[in-house]
């Protein structure tokens, strides 16, 4: 007779044993369930003394709440950005049939366009950006007792000591992922993928981060992603994004795709077995 | 049981308890979406996945060593390679879908058979079977001398 596994006594002192699994509950040995289930309510009661379940649950309560409140931001976003598109296209229609409705015949077919597209342009793209700066991520690697700071293709190798910094002219959010030859996606910033958007809140100041570490064996290369945005940014579809990149061959050199509204800062580190020191562009 | 769960996986009490708010998190921000049908199920599976995105997130910062559950995994597959099953579990895991780690974790690392498994994630016997055979081949030809 084989002990049952822990997760199916935790099912069972819940009397929630799946289907599949209830031919193992009913040739285990009786007495030793009993025990190992009253163990766990002891384990489970003496949890709930010592951490009483009201303050946890106030905290991810208001966690649910900030997430909500930041979807629906967000959705409020998107609509107006959708709004003013539309605006941008009908004031274009506009312009050109006050053009074609007052300006000289001759005068409107030597300048198609010319008066109301760049004013069209300009709501669009003042509303929508709001660019304030350049985010840029710097890396330092350890050299004895001093700091070097990396630039971009130069030659790291396994063990290298890293540490990251990052300004994120202006934008509110930011989030920073590396990825290297061996098809890894690293997250370095916030330090949880499964951290709320509102996690990825950055300072304003250029900030270090305050965890340094080690590159692996990974070969070929170690790509640094910064992403930035003006809203806080959902962790888990751009890892999607930086993973589908990963998968690629080319992921040393392949532009990352990411949903609308996020701006991206990239540099690579050559690694052992990279043929190249071609170019990186932010 | 989501803490226990957490911290067997983390192995660490205030990480463990860290995740467990997570998994929380989780499970409430989609509530509207959930059925009451084996809720320990459900919880179960949310917490072995944000422990093991916990683990891959941390693997590469210097503190935190090697996680002991990729090696207990490894002990299952051939005695034999255990040394470079150490290094080649971590290569295996990064290429694979975040659904082929939960599997090999509940079958090599929690006893699930397959048909446990099977009714774990939603998939037919015969195609966790393929996923873990899958599994296997790729780590024996990781493990094998170039």
């Amino acid at each position: 007779m084989t002990s049952l596994p822990d997760w199916l006594v935790e099912r069972a002192a819940l009397d929630e044993v799946p289907p599949a699994s209830r031919g193992r509950i009913e040739r285990a040995d009786p007495r030793e369930l009993a025990d190992r289930v009253a163990a766990l309510r002891e384990d489970s009661a003496a949890e709930l003394t010592t951490h009483p379940a009201g303050p946890a649950v106030a905290q991810i309560e208001a966690q649910i709440d900030a997430r909500r409140a930041a979807e629906a931001r967000r959705r409020a976003e998107r609509q107006r950005a959708r709004r003013l598109g539309w605006l941008g296209i009908a004031t274009s229609a506009a312009a050109v049939l006050v053009v074609i409705r007052f300006v000289p015949d001759g005068a409107a077919t030597d300048r198609p366009g010319g008066v109301e597209a760049p004013h069209a342009r300009g709501i669009t793209h003042d509303e929508a950006t709001r660019v304030k700066g350049v985010p840029r991520l710097t890396a330092f690697r350890q050299v004895g007792d001093r700091a070097e700071r990396l630039e971009r293709d130069v030659l790291v190798h396994a063990g290298d000591l890293l540490q990251l910094r990052y300004d994120a002219g202006g934008q509110g959010y930011g989030m920073i992922a590396s990825v290297d030859g061996a098809g890894a996606v690293t997250l370095h910033f916030p330090s949880s993928e499964d951290a709320p958007p509102e996690a990825t809140a950055v300072s304003t100041k250029t900030t270090t981060l305050p965890n340094a570490y080690a590159l692996d064996d990974a070969p070929r290369f170690e790509r640094f992603f910064f992403l930035t945005a003006n809203e806080p940014i959902d962790l888990r579809h751009s890892l999607d994004a930086l993973r589908a990149l990963a998968r690629r061959a080319d992921s040393a050199d392949a532009a990352l795709e990411l949903p609308a509204g996020l701006r991206q800062w990239s540099l690579r580190l050559r690694k052992p077995g990279h043929p190249s020191t071609d170019h990186e562009s932010p | 049981m989501v803490l226990r769960r957490c911290q067997k996986l983390l192995g660490d009490e205030p990480a463990a308890r860290d995740a467990m708010h997570d998994v929380f998190v989780q499970v409430l921000s989609h509530a509207d979406e959930l059925s009451d049908q084996a809720p320990s199920s459900l919880l179960f599976r949310i917490a072995t996945n944000v422990c093991l995105n916990r683990i891959r997130t941390r693997k590469r910062r210097p503190e935190d060593g090697d996680p002991d559950l990729l090696v207990e995994i490894a002990e299952h597959t051939d005695p034999a390679a255990r040394n470079a099953a150490r290094a080649a579990l971590d290569a295996l895991f990064r290429h694979e879908p975040d659904d082929t780690a939960l599997i090999a974790v509940l079958h090599l690392h929690d006893k699930m058979t397959l048909q446990e498994v099977a009714a774990e994630v939603g998939m037919s016997v015969s195609g966790v079977r393929k996923r873990l055979q899958k599994l296997r081949t790729k780590l024996h030809s990781l493990e094998a001398p170039p």
